[in-house]
């Protein structure tokens, strides 16, 4: 009996031996950087447990674990990439080769990826909102501070940006994901004079002048993408006065997962202009408001919603001038835009971004002369977006999303008979049209890493337009290649198409046959960069096809052609105090376009194009800045002359700004700013009348001074 | 005998997998314990250890945030002591920056985070001087946070006043007014009782910076009484020693 009861008991001990007694696996190997040089004091482990090792200065580690079963090894050292790898455990000894690529080192603000450059204080820093305000000449507005960055041309005195020989309508904004048609205040044929949403509304802005992935589509030259703010951490509360503007911003949490924040700006230059004594020649000074509420809600642990509304409304009325005739101009403009985006991960890879939009935008246009209408135009523009875009991150980081877009467009009004032309005597047209098309867009997009720190993106994108029952392809790729710690080199290229406005198709007063207009990008790219500064070179060629040309029959046509080429050169430099960069851009642009009779020059071919900014902060709460900007002037034909023969005189400006930090009480901040634009009083020529250059038309602003102060609580 | 044989030997492997099943909280207190001490000892290479630990701690999952939070404090002091290594200095603390972020997203209403996230931001001030205003702005709302969410805790005191004793008086700060947080930090630490996972550290550091402040203010004497009444709340504490040794060093060189 009791040898049983032993040979039981021996039994269950061989029984439970296995669960008792995991099997002992042994991992070892070898980790190494990515010059195959051996890495010392790296932490491998597997994840979730204790068990791991560091590897001495051979790169070699060994560690023994009692696990069993698919456990994820994980392989650390601060300042590289993190490497995982999954394994199978069953006490079978395991060899581990790991190579460990360096993190990019933040701070330097510029991707790998050709002609981009990402702002926020997420990724990279290279404007953040107070650096934006802080731009020497910028006037706190995000389009004039990416004036400052290399291949955005210089053409007037806005924030239009005109982006590697591209006219200003190439460039496309979104927000939030959502397409933004009318990304400009007091919108001009040049874009408009202020970018329409303040820095304070942005966590980030990605800015592109080509090359850009499949992601975006219908633009021909330019990406500028900006993020709203997220989720507030505190309740924040802040008053701005200047000499043109009052605004009043907060954030304020309501619990963990739900936040809010809003705004509220409004702009009259009358102060401004009468305190400079500038001439603008008004009969309603330039006046804007704008509404922002934007709520966030972490709905649950893998996802977040934003609801993001923003209204704006501005309005001006200015004494035209000609030599001919005299007139007035009168253009009140409001906006209202809804945005709903969802981000959600699906896993720990795998991220789902969804985001429905709606636009409501208004304009109203009236030039008269001697009490007669020349212009007396209304347009309302309705535009309804849904976006879902799917990121996965495997051995390749992938993308793939789809967008449908409604847009309706609606004319009512008077307009001269002749496009671009206000002279009196011609006659008028009575428009009443109403438009609508439908953009339909998929899209595909892969980055693979290969050894050596090559890395390739390839994208197929695809658009269809209603409208037009036009359907284009674009493929794109860019290759990147990391050639030492300091230096890498890129190569993007890719086609690009860019559909018209609804309006252009009309059978009567457009063409329903044009094509969409079509660009190839061609960019190297090198970049050098530490942490003290960078230094990027990008030469580029790009083939412009199906450009709309002028027609006298069939109003007009899609056989327009053109090229821009250049070269970007940017330098970022920080020292103790002091910080600057230097943006200059060469350009050779020539269009055969709307009325042209062969390749000649557009207004936006500005052959070189400087910009130097310097900032100084002598002690933490004090910063002085300077940029100075130059451009060649613009081509125009002279009276007499030859077509587009002549280039008006170079502009520059030297502009000047200061701020200051004071806290009056606890959590309470206060900046003031200065700052004097155009110090040197330049006399700017923008233009001649009729092409006469002894009637200039000088630009209204001479030196101006701008003072104001920002206070939080 | 057999069967005793047998009975210890399940009692040695059921001992050895209640080892593996060693909880975070465990884990955490004989870090707190580990990292005290590598501190005192300034050094680095037990701070890295620490972090190693941590860095696997950090994926059981349990109480991550808090896990996170000691990660970036180690990092921190693993920066502080390798200050006059700017690029080494400057991953660690780019790394402690990340980690105390991350930290902050797993649990906002952890004061001790907001706080440590000041002085991370003031660090780097050290490096890059050119973020002093967008980081003076961010670690001046993260602190009132700090004090908002533990009005009572004597480290968002102190870390309050070391911000504030190199901030001049026009700006908000000045040696008097760190003083005053020195000395309520002081007085606080003297009331906190025993803190089980959560941090317990600056009871010596405290008085090293009143210590600090006084130098600062001339006032060597008293700036030494501090130095040593660091060292009497804690003996080990190796910041205290080394000032402690200059200041005799200084003296017997003016003699």
């Amino acid at each position: 009996m009791r040898k049983v009861k032993i040979s039981i008991s021996k039994a269950c001990l061989f029984f439970l031996l296995p669960v008792l007694l995991p099997g002992n696996t042994v991992i070892e190997g070898r980790v190494t950087g990515e010059k195959k040089e051996a890495l010392l004091g790296v932490n491998v482990f597997l994840e979730g447990t204790l068990d791991g090792a560091s590897s001495d200065e051979k790169g070699n580690f060994k560690f023994t674990t009692k696990e069993t079963g698919k456990f994820n090894l994980l392989v650390r050292m601060i300042g590289y990439k993190e490497f995982r790898q999954e394994l199978f455990l069953e006490g079978e000894q395991i060899t581990i080769r790991a190579r460990l690529r360096e993190a990019v080192v933040k701070g330097e603000g510029v991707t790998v990826r050709a002609s981009s450059f990402t702002t926020g204080e997420e990724s990279g820093v290279t404007l953040t909102p107070l650096e934006v305000i802080m731009t020497p000449g910028a006037a706190a507005d995000v389009c004039w501070a990416i004036k400052s960055f290399p291949g955005v041309q210089h053409v007037e005195e806005g924030a239009g940006l005109f982006v590697r020989g591209g006219e200003v309508t190439e460039t496309k904004f979104l927000l939030d994901g959502a397409n933004v048609y009318h990304p400009y205040r007091y919108e001009s044929p040049t874009g408009g004079f202020f970018g329409t949403f303040s820095p304070f509304l942005l966590k980030g802005t990605y800015f592109s002048s080509g090359g850009f992935g499949a992601e975006y589509g219908n633009a021909l030259s330019g990406i500028l993408s900006m993020e709203s703010q997220d989720l507030p951490s505190e309740r924040i509360v802040s008053l701005g006065m200047g000499l043109a503007n009052f605004s009043i911003a907060g954030a304020v949490p309501l619990g963990d997962k739900l936040g809010v924040n809003f705004s509220g700006n409004q702009s009259n230059t009358k102060p401004l202009f009468d305190f400079n004594n500038v001439d603008g020649d008004f009969t309603e000074y330039p006046f804007s408001y704008d509404l922002n509420l934007n709520l966030s809600w972490l709905y649950s642990e893998e996802g977040r919603a934003k609801l993001f509304f923003f209204r704006e409304k501005d309005n001006v009325g200015v004494l035209l001038e000609d030599p001919t005739w005299g007139g007035n101009y009168y253009g009140t403009e409001n906006s209202n835009l809804y945005n709903l985006k969802i981000d959600h991960a699906l896993s720990d890879n795998s991220f789902l971004n969804f985001n429905v939009s709606r636009t409501d935008f208004g304009k109203e246009t009236e030039i008269t002369s001697s009490d007669e209408y020349i212009l007396d135009l209304k347009e309302t523009d309705r535009i309804s977006q849904a976006k879902i875009l799917l990121e996965k991150k495997t051995w390749m980081f992938f993308k793939f999303g789809g967008s449908f877009e409604q847009r309706k467009s609606y004319f009512e009004g008077f307009v001269p008979s002749e496009e671009d032309s206000l002279d009196p005597s011609i006659p008028s047209n009575y428009y009443d049209r109403e438009y609508e098309s439908y953009i339909s867009s998929v899209f595909v997009e892969g980055t693979s890493f290969f050894p050596y720190n090559l890395s390739l993106t390839s994208g197929l994108r695809f658009d269809r337009d209603s409208k037009s029952a036009k359907n284009v392809f674009d493929p794109r790729f860019a290759l990147s290649w990391k050639t030492t710690d300091v230096i890498t080199l890129a190569f993007a290229a890719g086609i690009f198409h860019q559909f018209y406005e609804p309006w252009r198709y009309d059978p009567e007063y457009g063409n329903p046959e044009l094509d969409p207009m079509d660009a190839r990008h061609y960019i190297v790219s090198g970049t050098w960069k530490n942490d003290g500064g960078m230094v990027r070179v990008e030469g580029y060629y790009k083939d412009y096809k199906k450009l709309m040309r002028e027609d006298d029959s069939l109003n007009y046509l899609s056989s327009g052609f053109g090229y821009a080429k250049g070269v970007d050169f940017f330098v970022k430099k920080s020292f103790e105090k002091i910080e600057g960069r230097i943006a200059y851009s060469y350009l050779r642009s020539e269009r055969n376009w709307q009325d042209y009779s062969g390749l000649f020059s557009p207004d936006f071919d500005i052959t070189h194009n400087l910009s130097a900014i310097v900032n100084f902060s002598p002690f933490t709460f004090f910063q002085l800045g300077t940029k100075f900007m130059y451009a060649t002037g613009k081509p125009f034909t002279p009276m007499g002359g030859d077509f587009r023969s002549e280039r008006l005189p170079s502009y520059w400006a030297l502009d000047l700004s200061a701020s200051y930090l004071h806290s009056f009480f606890d959590n309470n901040l206060t900046v003031f700013y200065f700052s004097v634009n155009n110090v040197t009083n330049k006399d700017n020529i923008l233009g001649y009348h009729n092409g006469d250059e002894n009637q200039p038309i000088e630009s209204s602003y001479g030196r101006l001074y701008y003072f104001g102060v920002s206070f939080q609580m | 005998m057999k069967k005793a044989l047998l009975v210890m030997f399940v009692f040695i492997v059921l001992v050895l997998k209640a080892d593996d099943k060693q909880t975070v909280d465990e884990h955490l207190l004989a870090i707190k314990s580990a990292q005290q001490e590598a501190v005192d000892e300034g050094d680095v290479e037990k701070l890295k250890e620490i972090s190693t630990k941590l860095e696997r701690l950090s994926t059981f999952g349990d109480k991550k945030w808090i896990v996170d939070y000691y990660l970036a404090l180690n990092n921190y002091r693993i920066s502080t002591i390798l200050y006059e290594n700017k690029e080494m200095s400057e991953k660690y603390l780019e790394s402690s920056k990340e980690l105390i972020q991350k930290s902050i997203a797993g649990k906002d209403d952890f004061a001790e985070s907001h706080a440590l996230f000041t002085s991370i931001l003031g660090m780097e001030i050290g490096f890059k001087p050119q973020l002093g205003m967008t980081n003076g702005i961010q670690s001046g709302r993260e602190i009132e946070k700090a004090k908002k969410l533990a009005p009572e805790n004597p480290r968002v005191y102190m870390i309050d006043g070391t911000g504030k004793l190199y901030t001049p008086v026009m700006f908000g700060g000045g040696i008097d007014k760190a003083i005053g947080l020195f000395e309520k930090a002081a007085e606080l630490f003297l009331q906190e009782k025993d803190m089980g996972i959560y941090p317990d550290w600056g009871r010596d550091e405290v008085y090293v910076w009143l210590g600090n402040a006084y130098k600062e203010k001339k006032e060597d004497s008293t700036a030494t009484e501090y130095y040593k009444k660091a060292l009497e709340v804690n003996p080990d504490c190796g910041w205290a020693k080394v000032l402690l040794g200059e200041f005799e060093q200084g003296k017997e060189e003016a003699q």
